[in-house]
């Protein structure tokens, strides 16, 4: 068999083991709690009634379409079901809504804000990292030190921070949602641009972070690059700066690729409650809403499409490592 | 050990991270000796601005947020020691019992540890903080340091298998020591310089986890933290009433905490990795 | 270098696409326009937190503003006014009772829905009627109900049962049962089987009904209604209402509605604003219904129960310690920035409509103020001895405390309340601990009595049968299950057999002064037992207004005396027809 494709395999198998293992954490985790959420509807429905009798049948027709009446494992297993056909329940806070419904209509949001963020600030980290760690000197006692400050602040006191400077005191920027109240979202101009108008605050905030983070790591792979053998051989054989540097700067940023993976699941974290500081109409909002009512599916499928997520972004970037790095590829063949 | 601390004292930037440490350490500690007041005492009206009186004016609840800072700091130190404890304790444990026992055992804990690593942490900590009811500030820290030991796992066990190999170790097995021994006095100390700094990476990394899960509202009840001021001055508009005084200083606590621990943690890693030293 | 390029490409193709998404993914987008003009348009925040789910009034969730009692979709046979307490016609003329046991409405003949049908007593017949056949929020009323029926087109018959006779539950139902299409719900019916579970779930997207304004557009953040210009209502009230549009925006949080109220975003606010005067202080044309303190009209006393099944708390002394423990100022100058005026504890409101209805020299000696010294005496008195901790003991050695003091995270006002409460009750040697759990979690804490002391408002909603079904929620122990099932009132099981007693006489009698004798009493048993601690007043609706677009919204003393119910609810919709640009 080829060897890539046995990594493939393998690694493809690994990942569904994980998400089974996911999955199944977020069927239960959330199950562990006392609060009864169909006492909520019950509760709202039968305002003033006083017939009991009446309010056990509507408690138990409610149960019943949950599906909370059946033994836990059955849930679980019906619940399995579900997702593999792609559906997620009925939300009990938006009932009659479905989760998935409601995950469609935010997703665009998290993504749209998510990855152009993340990869800017992965992008512009890098250089600044590769920069300073070639620059060294004065540059590097000012650029490290803010950095790395900029890293250890959470995204969303950033975020606030942020809100209340450009959003509230300045005003040059609007302070929450997605798009202009006003407006009915079409393809028009305007509508795009009050977007990207929406989008800009909470977008900066997460670069910042991102850059702060990902130019600490570059700087202290770039600098164990310039101090290795290579580089003093490649100079003392006259070879130009620039190519020297592009050298470190290719061998160096193949270790951040992994580290961007290993490191996506925080960064999303972080960024899910940037959108709650900013009413951004992402999944991180409606999580907090979901928490705050103990909408159970709706809770399980946000952090399932979290975890899918950087599941997702690690399996794939596991597969590209495998066909560009040799190292990678070097295990492959011990196996054989 | 001396050796190293004196190694150390010479790196400026373990220095640095060290004094901005210990300045915290000591107002948090001594300022409420001195202002022996009760934190939680309503004493202000709501967002009063700073005065001579309260350097940091009010919160939402008229309390001196100045004094509620120093509690809170403590609590969210609190919480991240616990956590980073709790976390090194088990990766530790883990590793070393994957690396050294090897086998069937090995093969478990690490698939156990790669998965822990990519689900994200974050959504485990929701989902558990979210099926606790009654959540104190210990049990916080030990369900943020549940969902944190997996890096120092994964690390503790790579360096472990290598070593296990090793000419000192074999020589120890040989002469009968017995497998406590031989971990104790053979293998901890060649990996001890990266587990105290992978511990200082685990306090940071408590103190943010803290806070962003009181910002969810799902932090510890019947106490002040960093998260949970944080959380009030954002739930009670503090943005909105130009109450600045509410979270600018909370914000850079944090961010100064746990900048201090990173710069030990630079620090360290030069001086442990003389390659990366610029 | 090329490279780079193309990254930079994707990433603004990324951004593209997810815009695309959005809009795609957008629900009904109408044709023709692409936003609201501002100056047509109204703009309302608070009645809506999360994203519409349906605008089916038989599902358990309803969304903006297809709720009972507010009638810009739906309407109901009368409009509620909170200030003067009377029943104005909306779909009915006037009402009349044949007899104690009958009651005879006349429609307005010119009542048709906006699908042009005319509204006849038979769509009114058949709306009860839904309420009887399935569980829906208005089932109740068939306790008090034997029949609804159509006596002709235009007058509908209601019977009321005899032995559970209760005026107030029926005449509280002609002012918030939605009248249906029967034509377009019989239809629905039958296409679901008569399934209430499946009629339940339809979305009803564009709902057929008598009101002002048509369903236009709605997502995530907002729900826009248009103006139905074929409204019967223009011969009612004169005119079409002012704005065309009138758009709920769904915030996620109070101080993001807050903002957007400030900056004049939002016209008119259902939404607790901390400190409202600094609104206006830069001089904003912001305005609530009241020109200074306490801003808003009261009609709910958020209150604490206390679980009486507990050791401790079982001990009216020790209720009426903590009653009397209790800075009030400061919840009302802290927690509620001052919108209440001082708490007179009772069943009853201190509006002049609620007070007169107990007699106040009868019930004076058993009112409680702030008075941390008569606390102290007062548990000194039971031999309720201090400990080392500060914390007292009873005789039989029941450590006061610790006791959880729960109600809802992110409540804010009510999360400030409960953290003065636990600094009070310390003066005295009592403790308490917060405990702020998500919503449900303290809904059932509530319901099934596994609280200590929880906060909760009994009945808040202006209606006619205030102050009756606040008292009830109070303190009626018919039908409530013991601790550890499902009780929907007196969540801390306050048992006394007299209050009980004339909780069932109240509804069946309508001469004043027998009343009044009547809530004295019970008044008199409330003060006595302290099952619950009133820690405020609050309004039924919050209403702040910004006239930077809108202007002559009402408020008190601006001549035309429409009650602060927000432009959409009860009486409050006659505002819809003097606001102008």
């Amino acid at each position: 068999m080829n060897s890539y494709l046995k990594y493939f395999l393998k690694k493809f198998g690994w990942y569904l083991l994980t998400l089974v293992v996911a999955i199944t954490l977020n069927f239960f985790l959330p199950r562990m709690i006392k609060g009864n959420p169909v006492s909520v509807i019950v509760s709202a429905m039968s305002q003033g009634m006083s017939d009991v009798n009446a309010q056990k049948k509507l408690y138990e027709s409610y149960m019943h379409q949950f599906g909370l009446d059946k033994p836990l494992f059955q849930q679980y297993l019906i619940y399995f079901q579900n997702i593999l056909h792609g559906d997620f329940g009925v939300s009990f806070g938006n009932y009659p809504r479905r989760v998935s419904n409601i995950l469609a209509s935010a997703i665009p949001w998290t993504l749209g804000l998510q990855i152009p963020a993340i990869l800017i600030g992965w992008l512009l980290g890098n250089l600044l990292g590769a920069f300073t760690a070639y620059k060294k000197g004065v540059f590097d006692k000012i650029i490290f030190p803010a950095a790395l400050f900029v890293n250890s602040m959470p995204f969303f006191a950033l975020s606030i921070i942020m809100l209340y400077v450009f959003g509230l005191h300045l005003k040059w920027f609007p302070i929450g949602g997605g798009y202009g109240y006003q407006m009915i979202p079409n393809l028009s101009l305007s509508f795009i641009g009050s977007v990207l108008q929406h989008h800009f605050l909470p977008f900066i905030s997460i670069v910042l972070v991102a850059i702060g983070g990902q130019a600490i790591g570059m700087r202290s792979m770039s600098i164990y690059e310039l101090n290795s053998d290579y580089v003093l051989y490649a100079k003392l054989m006259g070879i130009r700066d620039s190519r020297v540097v592009r050298y470190v700067f290719r061998n160096a940023v193949l270790p951040q690729v992994t580290g961007l993976a290993l490191s996506i699941g925080t960064m999303i974290s972080g960024a899910l409650i940037t959108e709650i500081v900013f009413n951004y109409p992402g999944i991180g909002t409606w999580l907090f809403t979901a928490i705050r009512t103990l909408d159970f599916p709706l809770i399980s499928g946000c952090t399932l499409m979290i975890t899918l997520a950087v599941l997702a972004a690690n399996f794939t970037i596991e597969i590209i490592y495998g066909l560009i790095d040799p190292r990678v590829k070097a295990t492959q063949m011990e196996g054989q | 050990m001396i050796g190293t601390l004196r190694i150390l004292i010479r790196s400026p930037k373990f220095i640095i991270g060290l004094a901005i440490l210990a300045v915290v350490l000591g107002t948090v500690f001594v300022y409420p000796m001195v202002n022996t007041a009760d934190p939680v005492e309503m004493v202000a009206s709501g967002f009063d601005p700073p005065s001579a009186q309260y350097i940091l004016g009010a919160d939402n609840f008229g309390r001196d947020t100045f004094l509620e800072l120093m509690y809170g700091t403590r609590t969210s130190l609190y919480v991240g020691l616990i956590a980073g404890v709790f976390a090194t304790v088990v990766g530790l444990v883990l590793g070393l019992a994957a690396g050294y026992i090897g086998g069937l055992a090995d093969n478990v804990i690490t698939l156990i540890t790669n998965m822990f690593i990519v689900i994200p942490s974050f959504v485990i900590l929701i989902l558990v903080s979210v099926s606790i009811n009654s959540r104190s500030s210990t049990v916080t820290a030990l369900i943020i340091g549940l969902t944190s030991w997996p890096w120092t796992a994964r690390a503790v066990r790579a360096q472990t298998t290598s070593l296990r190999n090793r000419d000192h170790v074999n020589i120890a097995k040989i002469s009968g020591y017995s497998t406590t021994k031989i971990i104790l006095f053979e293998i901890l100390p060649y990996i001890a310089s990266y587990v105290v700094m992978a511990f200082i990476l685990q306090i940071a990394s408590g103190i943010l986890s803290e806070a962003a899960i009181s910002m969810l509202g799902l932090g510890p009840y019947n106490t002040v933290s960093l998260g949970i001021m944080m959380n009030w001055a954002l739930m009670f508009e503090a943005p909105a009433a130009g109450a600045w005084w509410a979270f600018v200083p909370t914000s850079l606590m944090i961010a100064a905490i746990s900048f201090s621990l990173f710069m030990m943690n630079t620090g360290m890693d030069e001086i442990f990795n003389p390659k990366i030293r610029n | 270098m090329v490279s780079r390029k193309a990254f930079g490409l994707s990433l603004v193709l990324m951004l593209v696409l997810s815009t695309v998404l959005v809009s795609a993914q957008a629900a009904p987008a109408p044709k023709g326009s692409q936003q609201t003009p501002r100056n047509e348009t109204l703009y309302m925040n608070g009645l809506q937190w999360g994203a519409p789910s349906s605008f089916n009034m038989l599902s358990s969730n309803p969304a903006w503003p297809c709720n009972q009692n507010r009638f810009l979709v739906y309407e109901a046979l009368f409009m509620f006014d909170q200030i003067k307490g009377t029943m104005d016609p909306l779909l009915a003329k006037s009402l009349a009772w044949a007899d104690d046991y009958t009651l005879d409405v006349t429609l307005n003949s010119a009542a048709h829905f906006n699908d042009g049908q005319a509204l006849t007593a038979d769509d009114v017949a058949y709306s009860f009627e839904l309420g009887k056949k399935y569980a829906v929020s208005w089932s109740p009323v068939w306790l008090s109900l034997e029949s609804v029926t159509a006596k002709s087109s235009g007058v509908v018959e209601f019977k009321l049962t005899k032995e559970n006779y209760n005026r107030l539950n029926v005449l509280d139902a002609l002012t918030n049962v939605p009248i249906h299409p029967m034509h377009v719900w019989t239809k629905i019916e039958a296409d679901n089987n008569n399934d209430i579970a499946k009629i339940a779930t339809v979305f009803n997207e564009d709902p057929v009904a008598s009101g002002p304004y048509k369903v236009y557009y709605w997502d995530d953040t907002k729900i826009t209604i248009v103006r139905d210009d074929n409204y019967w209502g223009k011969a009612l009230f004169g005119k079409l209402p002012a704005p065309k549009y009138i758009t709920h925006i769904i915030f996620k949080s109070n101080d993001a509605g807050n903002l957007a109220l400030k900056n004049g975003e939002v016209d008119m606010s259902q939404q607790f604003t901390p400190k409202v005067w600094l609104m206006w202080k830069d001089g904003s044309p912001i305005k609530t219904y009241l020109p200074k303190l306490p801003y808003y009209i009261p009609a709910a006393m958020p209150q604490i129960f206390f679980n009486m099944t507990k050791k401790g708390l079982n001990v009216p002394e020790v209720r009426r310690a903590i009653a009397m423990s209790i800075d009030y100022k400061k919840i009302g100058d802290v927690a509620m920035s001052g919108y209440t005026d001082p708490i007179v504890p009772g069943i009853v409101l201190s509006t002049p409509a609620e007070a007169k209805m107990v007699d106040q020299t009868t019930v004076k000696p058993y009112l409680w103020t702030t008075d941390v010294n008569g606390a102290n005496k007062l548990l000194d008195s039971i031999g309720a001895k201090k400990g080392k901790d500060g914390i007292r003991s009873l005789k039989d050695g029941t450590r006061l405390g610790p006791w959880d003091i729960e109600c809802p995270y992110g409540w804010s006002d009510w999360n400030a309340s409960l953290e003065i409460v636990m600094q009070s009750a310390k003066k005295v040697g009592i403790e308490l601990r917060t405990k702020f759990p998500e919503q449900p979690v303290w809904n059932n804490d509530m319901q099934t009595g596994g609280f200590d002391i929880i906060m909760n408002t009994p009945q808040g909603n202006a209606s006619p049968s205030q102050p009756w079904i606040r008292a009830r929620t109070i303190m009626l122990s018919e039908g409530v299950a013991p601790i550890g099932e499902i009780a929907y009132w007196n969540w801390g099981r306050f048992k006394d057999a007299r209050a009980d007693e004339l909780l069932n006489i109240i509804p069946t009698k309508s001469d004043p002064a027998e009343l009044k004798k009547l809530y004295t009493e019970l008044d008199v048993i409330y003060l006595k037992n302290i099952p619950t601690i009133p820690l405020m007043y609050r309004p039924s609706l919050f209403y702040t207004v910004n006239e930077k677009v809108w202007k002559g919204m009402p408020v008190q003393g601006d001549g035309n005396n429409i009650p602060p119910q927000i432009l959409s609810d009860g009486a409050g919709i006659k505002g819809l027809y003097v606001i102008h640009n």
